[in-house]
């Protein structure tokens, strides 16, 4: 009954009602098209960040904890091959592999610069955070090659076939040097990435340390959504081990993911509060006017015998009626801004970032979940002071209003 | 819920005063009034506007308390009862009328009709046969489905009149019903009150200016200074018949 009433309330008077779904349902759909823009942007993020990372690495507890002594921060053979045989045990990983990691100095006939490099096995490439625009990959069983990031061969003007001169120190902390042929340059989503960071296989980068060990494993999930249950189920093991393995996350390793989804969360979060207000306000004077309008209506149902808590309740269910409705239309509003700027190809440049990437809206059903959430509570708080009024009202005062 | 007529009066005032504030100023709009209506009783209450007729009636139906004084409906004290009591007293017990009709907008004639049975809570079944019945009783077969802005003033009364009985009450309490009625209409409404005045034992207490009213009733009462200053028993003889009666 009072859903019946409520909806035909809300009805009444198509004008105001019209305004207030309008209202409603702009706001609603801005805040879908900001919600599918930094989701979409979100979730960009975790791909590119687990691409780099990896969903969980598996190392000493000394790398993280970044040990003056790097000889005691590797992975010798043995545990290694343990964590190995740990992860085979685990039916989500998709695949893992061992990786060295090592700063040195790439020198091209007199120019040098910082580099980050990784050793990798390329028989067993697990991440793919990057993309060749020049020259090839590395090859299985090849040594003495190198892949640098596109910035680096820039800035270093370096082409594939080209030779590079890496210093660099070995674990025990003597000077070596090694002399690797540039086979690919590579293109990726982080400026940084691209600028100093460089792929050699795996022999390559123990040879120039001088070690056989690895740094770390990088594990690789079937899904995301896995990461938390399989890191929990490892990090028993680990511990239980008391080989001095750790274990992260990539939201652990990603740094950035954080800060720039945390930016992303706070501006989504402020445009949802701008749009909750102005829709609050603007149906709690809707509402207001519709009360001050049926004061004696409000008064005729309480003297045949309506209770306090129910006219309470009518009105809270008119302003849901308005949010749903309006937030229902909303949605619509905001697929088509959605497809409006999906179709526009307006680009932006990510902070970071290489080059502009194209602005794109996610149009998922569940991103319209928590703007029509905005959009019922607004309106329902609007009701609030209202229904409050209307249920206190003294009968025989509200039968005398005009 | 059938209401059952009660062996005591109906409504029973006892010294009712009631004082309230207006621009800073106290009025006295009741000054001791004693009352009592029985089951079957048609009352009809007289007096010069501003002489507390209103006032007494709102005291009667519950939508506003008296200062001091007892006043007893069905028996039962209404002083204490709290406010959700009190809205159930008059859902199911009391029934109002009102000069300028007070139908909900947004509903139709039997939705207008049915409501109090949906606060009661009524079964479906049983509240389509009351309501069928009851717009066969008021003669609104044809505008059941019409809303309060499709009928005529006369068509509104009766479906007030008729959603004043639906919950089968023995008390309907009515100002001015027929204040915005013209005189054939006046008639019609008047007539219907009397057939359930006489055929179902309701009382029926009218506060009105029309002196037509007081031939339908069985009592006329006077309210003039707060103060009830005649209450006379009409005569059967003295009394206008109608074909509904």
């Amino acid at each position: 009954m009072w859903l019946k009433l409520a909806l035909r309330n809300v009805l009444r008077s198509p004008r105001r009602t019209a305004l207030s779904l309008a209202i409603i349902a702009l706001g609603t759909g801005m805040l879908f098209a900001v919600n599918g823009f930094v989701r979409y942007m979100n979730t960009g993020l975790m791909e590119g960040t687990i691409e780099q990372y990896g969903n969980l690495q598996i190392a000493d507890a000394d790398l993280w904890a970044r040990a003056e002594d790097r000889d005691e921060t590797l992975l010798d053979s043995a545990r290694a091959a343990q964590a190995a045989a740990w992860l085979d045990e685990q039916p989500e990983v998709s695949g893992y592999a061992s990786q060295l990691t090592f700063t040195s100095q790439i020198q091209r006939g007199s120019d040098t610069s910082l580099l980050f490099g990784i050793g990798v096995d390329p028989a067993n490439r697990v991440l793919e955070g990057f993309e060749i625009v020049r020259g090839e990959d590395l090859q299985p069983g090849e040594s003495g090659t190198i892949m640098i990031g596109r910035l680096l061969a820039d800035n270093l003007e370096i082409v594939p076939g080209d030779y590079v001169t890496l210093l660099i120190a070995t674990v025990g902390g003597s000077f070596n040097t090694g002399r690797l042929r540039v086979v690919g340059v590579f293109r990726a989503f982080e400026e940084i990435f691209e600028s100093q960071f460089a792929y050699v296989p795996l022999t390559t980068a123990q040879m120039l340390l001088n070690t056989s060990s690895v740094d770390k494993i990088v594990v690789k999930l079937e899904e995301v959504d896995q990461t938390d249950t399989v890191a929990a189920a490892l990090r028993t093991t680990l511990a239980d081990s008391g080989l001095g393995l750790e274990l992260r996350t990539w939201e652990e390793l990603g740094t950035e993911y954080k800060q720039t989804k945390a930016m992303f969360d706070f501006i989504l979060g402020a445009v949802s509060l701008g749009i909750f207000v102005l829709v609050f306000f603007s149906i709690l004077e809707v509402l207001t006017m519709s009360f001050m309008e049926r004061m004696r209506e409000v008064g005729t149902i309480r003297a045949i015998g309506t209770k306090r808590k129910h006219v309470f309740r009518l009105f809270l269910t008119e302003g849901v009626v308005l949010g749903l409705i309006g937030g229902m239309i909303g949605i619509f509003v905001g697929l088509g801004l959605g497809a409006l700027v999906n179709n526009s190809g307006v680009g932006w440049m990510p902070p970071g970032s290489v080059e502009e990437i194209p602005m794109l809206v996610a149009l998922a059903p569940i991103g319209a979940i928590a703007p029509i959430v905005v959009a019922i509570l607004s309106t329902l708080v609007s009701a609030v002071f209202p229904a409050m009024h209307a249920s206190r009202l003294r009968v025989v005062d509200a039968l005398r209003s005009s | 819920m059938t209401i059952q007529a009660t062996a005591g009066p109906v409504v029973e005032a006892r010294d009712l005063v009631k004082h309230y504030k207006t621009g800073g100023e106290t009025v006295e709009a009741l000054r001791g009034v004693d009352f009592r209506v029985d089951s079957g009783d048609f009352v009809a209450i007289h007096g010069p506007s501003g002489s507390g007729k209103t006032t007494f009636l709102n005291m009667v139906g519950c939508i506003d308390k008296p200062t001091s004084g007892e006043l007893l409906v069905y028996g039962q004290s209404t002083a204490t009862m709290s406010e959700g009591k009190l809205a159930t007293l008059r859902r199911d017990r009391i029934g109002l009328v009102f000069q300028v009709f007070n139908l909900i907008p947004v509903l139709s004639t039997y939705e207008n009709i049915e409501y109090p049975l949906l606060l009661q809570g009524v079964p479906r079944r049983q509240r389509q046969e009351r309501v069928r019945k009851l717009i066969e009783a008021v003669g609104l077969e044809k505008e059941h489905r019409r809303r309060p802005d499709k009928l005529s003033g006369g068509q509104r009364q009766r479906v007030a009149l008729a959603r004043a009985l639906i919950t089968e009450t023995h008390l309907v309490l009515a100002d001015e019903p027929t204040g915005n009625l013209d005189t054939e209409t006046s008639k019609r409404i008047l007539g219907i009150m009397q057939s359930l005045n006489e055929n179902r034992d309701v009382a029926f207490v009218v506060v009105t200016h029309d002196p037509m009213v007081g031939g339908y009733a069985k009592r006329t009462l006077e309210i003039c200074d707060g103060r009830l200053s005649r209450d006379d028993v009409a005569m059967p003889a003295d009394r206008i018949r109608t074909e509904a009666s």
